[in-house]
């Protein structure tokens, strides 16, 4: 009961400063994603209807999108970490039985 | 005398059960729970500034500015780590064979909970209504076209301009309140039955109560939230651009990424063939796998575990195909 509450205020800490640190990416992420000027936009693309069925397909150009595959793969090593730590741990399962 | 834990009905948690229960291995199903309570909590702050609609949506997640942007970052990592931690509580569940007599229906109504579970994720992908949202609908329009006589009527639900609302009421209260439903009866058959024996152990003692087991989850869950607070504080939750009809250019999250890799081999009737073959596989392994032959189908788990993983790395690191060759406007 004790370390949950240790955890608890730990948690609470936490929070505080690294909310104070979000505040400034989310700033910094805000400026990224301001949308460019009307014009340009007219210029890049058309506007989206909304229908996704009533319009004739136009070929637009690709447009930029940011990805990485870092993120996916952190994933899956993760799965496949914790995938290994469990077989490790239930190391000759095979020659027991469940109940 | 009657005390307020009897008046509650917490008397009924205090049951014996083995040691290593209380061990992560048998954690990891209480763990995700945890992370689907808070995924209920940090949703329902969100529907408070989500605009659902086709023209509304993506602006209004896009609009989203300190502690509601906070919460969307939350939202986003707990679904990721509630994912892995899902997936492996049934990898551990399939190797130890604890889905064998008398658990076999928990472990059906575990599948069904996977099921609903990435039907939540990409519902979530999809309502975020960005380019990788929007290209996650068209490959479920692209699926739905195999569906034989059933294409005419699933095509008027789920795709068109009544589709975003489908999916996001899906996504906010159908698959939720189903998810909770069949997870209340999975744990009362995890209390029916017990909890499953570790093969190894010859331990047949019971001397821990099972709120010994809600404290550890309880520990973990802490120690996994603080985590999670330091991950949606560090790094906000991805929102591409707003999406262009008709371009096919972004990956799916890794969740789908296998699936993703089986399309680049086999094409969109992929999608409807693999994750059905998956389902089919995972509920028959219980009638299937009995006395006897463990290690086969020990080897076959292991074999589908490391090829999720394979193909899901290979999909992260190929270069980005058009599987609906830009077809969906095609289908009036």
């Amino acid at each position: 009961m004790k370390g949950i509450i240790q955890g608890f205020l730990l948690m609470i800490f936490l929070f505080t400063i690294t909310n104070a640190g979000h505040t400034h990416i989310g700033e910094k992420h805000q400026k990224m994603s301001e949308p460019p000027p009307a014009k340009e936009r007219m210029q890049e693309a058309e506007p989206v209807t909304p229908s996704l069925h009533e319009t004739e397909m136009v070929h637009r150009p690709t447009p930029h999108v940011e990805w990485s595959p870092y993120t996916d793969i952190i994933f899956l090593l993760l799965v496949a970490a914790g995938g290994t730590f469990l077989v490790i741990r239930g190391r000759r399962f095979w020659a027991g039985e469940n109940r | 005398m009657t005390t307020w834990r009897d008046r509650f009905g917490l008397h009924a948690l205090e049951y014996p059960v083995p040691q290593y229960s209380r061990q992560i291995d048998y954690l990891l199903g209480g763990i995700a729970l945890f992370g689907f309570l808070i995924l209920v909590l940090t949703g329902f702050w969100m529907t408070l500034s989500y605009k659902a609609g086709l023209n509304t949506a993506y602006e209004s997640v896009l609009a989203l500015q300190g502690f509601d942007r906070w919460i969307r970052n939350l939202h986003f990592w707990v679904a990721h780590l509630t994912f892995l931690t899902v997936l492996l509580h049934l990898f551990y569940v399939a190797i130890t064979g604890a889905y064998r007599s008398p658990r076999q229906v928990t472990w059906w109504l575990g599948v069904a909970l996977l099921t609903f579970a990435s039907s939540l994720f990409l519902t979530g992908t999809i309502i975020k209504w960005d380019q990788e949202g929007y290209e996650a609908y068209a490959h479920i329009e692209a699926g739905i076209r195999y569906a034989g006589f059933l294409a005419g009527f699933l095509l008027g639900k789920f795709t068109g301009p009544n589709a975003f609302s489908t999916f996001f009421f899906a996504h906010i209260s159908l698959l939720p309140i189903v998810v909770l439903a069949i997870l209340g009866w999975h744990l009362a058959l995890v209390r029916i039955h017990g909890i499953s024996e570790r093969p190894t152990s010859s331990d047949n003692s019971f001397p821990i109560s099972f709120t010994q087991v809600i404290k550890a989850i309880s520990l973990y869950s802490v120690g996994l939230f603080i985590l999670l607070i330091l991950l949606a504080s560090l790094f906000p939750a991805p929102l591409g651009e707003k999406f262009i009809e008709g371009v096919e250019v972004t990956k799916p999250p890794w969740p789908f990424l296998w699936l993703y890799a089986v399309e680049n081999f086999l094409g969109t009737f992929a999608l409807v063939i693999a994750p059905t073959l998956v389902f089919l596989g995972l509920i028959v392994l219980p009638l299937v796998d009995r006395k006897g032959k463990r290690r086969v189908w020990i080897f076959f788990i292991i074999l589908a575990f490391l090829l999720f993983i394979a193909l899901g790395i290979y999909a992260a690191i190929s270069a980005p195909v058009s599987h609906l060759e830009m077809g969906m406007g095609n289908s009036k």
